[in-house]
């Protein structure tokens, strides 16, 4: 795959025109490739900006390219759940593989609790590769380069990043380098949680009430980000409706990228820019407009909130 | 293969010119099917030219893309027992053909043989759509990139006249919309006999559905068919076609009489085909009535004044008062675009059922429609009759539907245009800036025309405009507004006094390039660029070249990227280097990659139309020689390390070691499951290497010692622990 290949498939995909199947699957050799290089938790220089859930809504994560600028000159971290719920996932989450194949430097995927094979043949991402390719190759393609995704980041030594949260079986970070991450997400253990759990305004560790995972509370992020000199933990996984939502002292912050998620919720969506000097910035925006939107399918993916 | 060593030397005998480069791997000159094929040109022939043998026109290709996999692949389509199996390969037919190049297409064809045997019992429908699908494709193919205009009517008509014989309807569409894309890239002689003759056997079949078909495809078919082939065979057709009985067929003919009248040229012909549509235009059944409404306005285009005046207009009148509600609504909706397309004068009737048209706040679609066209119409009837519309105009803005609103806004200017200067001053300056008391989808179409609309009025009222873009570019929360104001003022420039400029535009793009949204910031920039251009060429002081060198000082990146965005307007600047030359040297310093890859493009760019070859050259060769990978590839247009390739043992220590990010990061075209070697002609590239590998290693190493080898195809990468 040249680079001039590459090029043309990433403009392709900005129009929300999906590849050919040859294409995906040699896209998908490739990210795998780079991504099977990456450590379990991924090293990030600033200046970055992290973004939360996309959840296939393509045009919105245009929106943000507008707001954050476009990679390469600015560097993204997307914490997970590219795929599932919106109408365009397979572009979506093209989209960011290509980016990241062109740029490997400039773009970090990390792996959410959607991208496995389970949750995908639920949410609509299996549905959507079946409709728009008339087989579940893509699909197939795709999943396997879930498996081969970092768990978490850590921004320059001070900002750890992961799309759930923390694990009562976990107190340092090199703990997570342990992991054998090539794998579908299982139903509990580390790398569950850490796709998974959730914060709260609580402390110590309870159950979550979504059937994977913990809630955790403040004093387990004061714990957590003293022992490990971290700073914050930035993670997505939850609606918040004004797009971000600091806890416990500004040491942990929930991001979320999807605006009127589900295209029914009416929330705004954020992106956190950490500059060179780690200064954080939160960017808000809302959802693309109408007459940049193709019509809705008329079998709507089904309903699910959480 | 055991053949490989005899053909290379019958190459070296043939009348080739050999390809001066390196030399082809055994699967670009010795492919299956090599030189069997009997479609390939016969280069004996002393008519043919001598083909060049060069990688243009052999596939030199490896793992997925080999010719080996491509037949692998016709193996697995003709052999799979499974159903989506084989309509994935139908589905990549015409990948396969590319891959397989034109020496091999013979194993296209035979699967085409195959599948034209297969189609009479094949019980798969989606294999019969997508092989409809793929004829287009390799029509293209054939003809465009392996010159085998014969192939096409030897093999894939006939396979497109097997498909056309389908009775499934969805394999039959699939099939005529090959045709059109077939036909393209046919002679016109071939055109008739090979096509025309498929569609009019089409026409002539007994099924409804197969007649209503081939007309559909006719009406696609008729602009690429000569007169004679229309006039002969195809009018003959629809005079038979338009007394059929059933509705549906005299619909379809309806349809295709518009594009066919215009390649009709003999004056006894066109009239029988006018009288047809006559007839049609008062059949009995509605829905044939409507075909012909629908399709009025291709009966203007293609005529001249006289016979729009005395054949077409009757119709049209007598269509825009039909007596049933649906084919006048449909002769309605064709007003806008059939009174530009007149060549005569408009009859009045005519206007004024457009005035009540776009009066017609009630239909939200004929309101629309009268919106959308109105430039259009006010152009054909001129600024004499602006009285009789200005009404319309003016309900449409005021109690108009949204979208009609939007239309009317976006073509405000080129009302003004047909106005003049002192009408349209006069006539549409206050209802300009009403917009901008509408709600902010109108503001932002508003002014994404503004300094057009400001081109067409008179300069002294174009000061009104500037309390508006100022207030919006200070308090719009729609960020999309603001980029319309940031895009804008570029445009905007040159329409006022400098004084003007210098008061009123520099501290609106100065607040806009510290925009939050990084698309309005970069637009502001590029204006910002223009007016530091702007006050260096003039020679003046001001306060904002003091403010365009703080921004390459700022803290933030994103000011850095703002800086140098704006560079773009003015590198061309004779002082640019004097006055922002040491700021740019320091961008090309700065820490983060981001702000130097910026600096490449636009160093690049500035060694293109440069006024100092050495200092361009300077910068150049530094970030041509930069650490990040993606900085080099901005500036030399490819990632720059020459590299060979030998296997490396997958999950060996070596691939473990060397497999890292950055070095993807410096390799990402390459096969990255193969080790990657250097030809290390240059020491300066090991300098780099080292500070990219050394990162990289995380923890693995301290320090890596790169030493040159030979050039070869051998491993020649060499690394050694400090």
């Amino acid at each position: 795959m040249s680079t001039a290949d590459l090029d043309r498939q990433i403009d392709q995909l900005k129009r929300c025109e999906y590849i050919k199947e040859s294409e995906v699957k040699a896209l998908c050799l490739k990210a795998r490739e780079i991504l099977s290089e990456e450590s379990n938790v991924q090293m990030i220089s600033a200046p970055v900006t992290v973004c939360g859930d996309i959840h296939g809504q393509f045009h919105d994560l245009c929106e943000l390219f507008m707001v954050g600028g476009e990679c390469p000159l600015t560097n993204y971290l997307f914490m997970g759940d590219f795929v599932d719920r919106g109408y365009h996932s397979v572009e979506t989450f093209l989209l960011l593989l290509a980016l990241k194949v062109r740029y490997p430097d400039r773009i970090t995927l990390i792996r959410g609790n959607h991208e496995s094979r389970q949750i995908t043949q639920v949410y609509g991402f299996y549905d959507e590769c079946l409709r728009k390719y008339g087989s579940v190759n893509v699909w197939r393609y795709c999943t396997e380069v879930f498996d081969y995704m970092a768990l978490a980041s850590v921004i320059e030594n001070r900002i750890f990043c992961v799309h759930g949260g923390l694990s009562p079986k976990l107190s340092t970070i090199d703990e997570i380098r342990n992991i054998d991450r090539k794998q579908e997400v299982p139903h509990e253990g580390i790398m569950c949680d850490l796709l998974w759990s959730d914060p709260e305004e609580t402390s110590g560790w309870s159950l979550s009430p979504r059937g994977a995972g913990y809630v955790f509370g403040k004093d387990i992020v004061a714990k957590w980000n003293n022992e490990n000199n971290i700073e914050l933990i930035a993670r997505a996984h939850q609606l918040v409706m004004e797009g971000y939502k600091t806890m416990f002292n500004d040491t942990l912050v929930t991001v979320w990228s999807a605006p009127n998620y589900c295209y029914r919720c009416g929330n705004v969506a954020a992106i956190l820019e950490l500059d060179e000097n780690l200064n954080r910035s939160y960017k808000t925006f809302e959802a693309a407009p109408a007459d940049a939107r193709e019509p809705p399918p008329k079998n709507p993916v089904m309903e699910y909130f959480l | 293969m055991l053949g490989q060593k005899s053909n290379e030397m019958e190459f070296s005998a043939s009348p080739y010119f050999l390809y001066e480069g390196p030399f082809l791997d055994k699967d670009d000159i010795n492919g299956p099917g090599f030189p069997l094929n009997p479609e390939a040109p016969d280069h004996n022939s002393p008519q043919a030219d001598i083909p060049v043998l060069s990688k243009a026109n052999c596939m030199r290709k490896t793992g997925d893309k080999s010719i080996d996999f491509a037949l692998y692949k016709i193996s697995q389509f003709s052999l799979s027992p499974d159903l989506s199996e084989r309509v994935k390969f139908t589905k990549e037919l015409d990948d396969l053909a590319l891959q397989l190049g034109a020496f091999n297409a013979v194993h296209i064809f035979s699967i085409l043989q195959k599948l034209v045997i297969f189609i009479k019992v094949e019980d798969f429908i989606e294999v019969r759509i997508e092989l409809g699908c793929q004829i287009g494709s390799l029509a293209k193919i054939f003809v465009a990139d392996f010159k085998m205009y014969d192939a096409v009517i030897k093999h894939l008509v006939p396979v497109l006249d097997k498909l056309l014989e389908d009775k499934n309807q969805d394999v039959v569409k699939a099939a005529c919309e090959s045709v059109v894309v077939v036909a393209e890239f046919l002679s016109a002689d071939d055109r008739g006999v090979a096509i025309l003759t498929l569609i009019l056997k089409m026409l002539h079949d007994e099924e409804e559905e197969s007649r209503i078909r081939a007309l559909t495809t006719l009406k696609s078919l008729i602009n690429l068919l000569s007169s004679d082939l229309c006039e002969s065979f195809i009018l003959k057709e629809a005079m038979i076609l338009a007394s059929e009985n059933t509705a549906k067929v005299r619909r379809s003919v309806a349809e295709c009489i518009p594009n066919l009248s215009k390649q009709i040229q003999t004056p006894e012909s066109f009239q029988n085909l006018i009288s047809i549509f006559k007839d049609l235009s008062k059949d009995s059944i509605w829905g044939v009535r409507k075909a012909c409404a629908e399709n009025i306005i291709h009966m203007f285009e293609g005529l001249n004044n006289t016979s729009q005046e005395l054949l077409v207009l009757s119709i049209y009148q007598g269509l825009l008062n039909d007596k049933s509600n649906s084919v006048r609504n449909s002769a309605l909706l064709c007003l806008g675009p059939c009174i530009c397309n007149l060549k005569t004068n408009v009859p009045n009737d005519i206007i004024d059922m457009y005035v009540e048209l776009c009066k017609n706040i009630s239909n939200k679609d004929f309101q629309y429609n009268g919106a959308y066209y109105f430039p259009g119409v006010l152009q054909k009837l001129g600024s004499s009759k602006w009285e009789k519309l200005s009404f319309a105009f003016k309900t449409m803005l005021t109690e108009g539907d949204f979208k009609a609103k939007k239309s009317l806004i976006a073509g405000l200017y080129v009302v003004g245009e047909i106005l003049g200067p002192e009408m349209a001053t006069k006539e549409l300056s206050n209802i300009f800036e009403d917009i901008f008391s509408e709600n902010s989808i109108c503001k932002q179409v508003g002014l994404m025309t503004l300094s057009k609309f400001l081109y067409v009025i008179l300069p002294e009222k174009r000061v009104v405009f500037l309390h508006f873009v100022k207030n919006l570019s200070s308090f719009s929360l729609n960020w999309r507004i603001r980029l319309a104001i940031a895009e804008q003022i570029r445009e905007m420039i040159p329409l006022y006094d400098f004084d003007i400029v210098l008061n009123e535009f520099i501290p609106i793009a100065m607040r806009l390039v510290e925009d939050k949204v990084s698309k309005v910031r970069e637009s502001a920039a590029l204006s910002i660029g223009r007016l530091v251009n702007m006050l260096m060429e003039k020679n003046i002081e001001h306060c904002l070249l003091g403010k365009f060198r703080e921004m390459s000082l700022s803290e933030n990146y994103q000011s850095k990227l703002c800086f140098i965005l704006a560079c773009f307007e003015v590198i061309e600047n004779i002082k640019f280097i004097d006055m922002f030359g040491k700021d740019m040297e320091r961008m090309c310093n700065e820490k983060s990659s981001n702000v130097r890859l910026l600096c490449a493009r636009v160093v690049k760019i500035g060694d293109e139309k440069s006024h100092n070859y050495k200092y361009w050259r300077m910068l150049k060769e530094k970030l041509a020689h930069d650490y990040d990978a993606d900085v080099r590839y901005e500036i030399e247009g490819k990632y720059d390390v020459e590299r060979g390739i030998s296997k490396l043992r997958p999950n060996s220590e070596k691939h473990l070691q060397l497999m890292t990010p950055m070095f993807r990061a410096l390799f990402p075209d390459q096969d990255l499951d193969e080790i990657i070697t250097f030809n290390t002609q240059s020491l300066k590239q090991f300098g780099y290497l080292k500070a990219s590998v050394t990162p990289a290693m995380n923890g693995f190493v301290e320090c890596l010692n790169f030493e040159s080898a030979d050039k070869s195809k051998m491993l020649i990468f060499n690394y050694r622990v400090l």
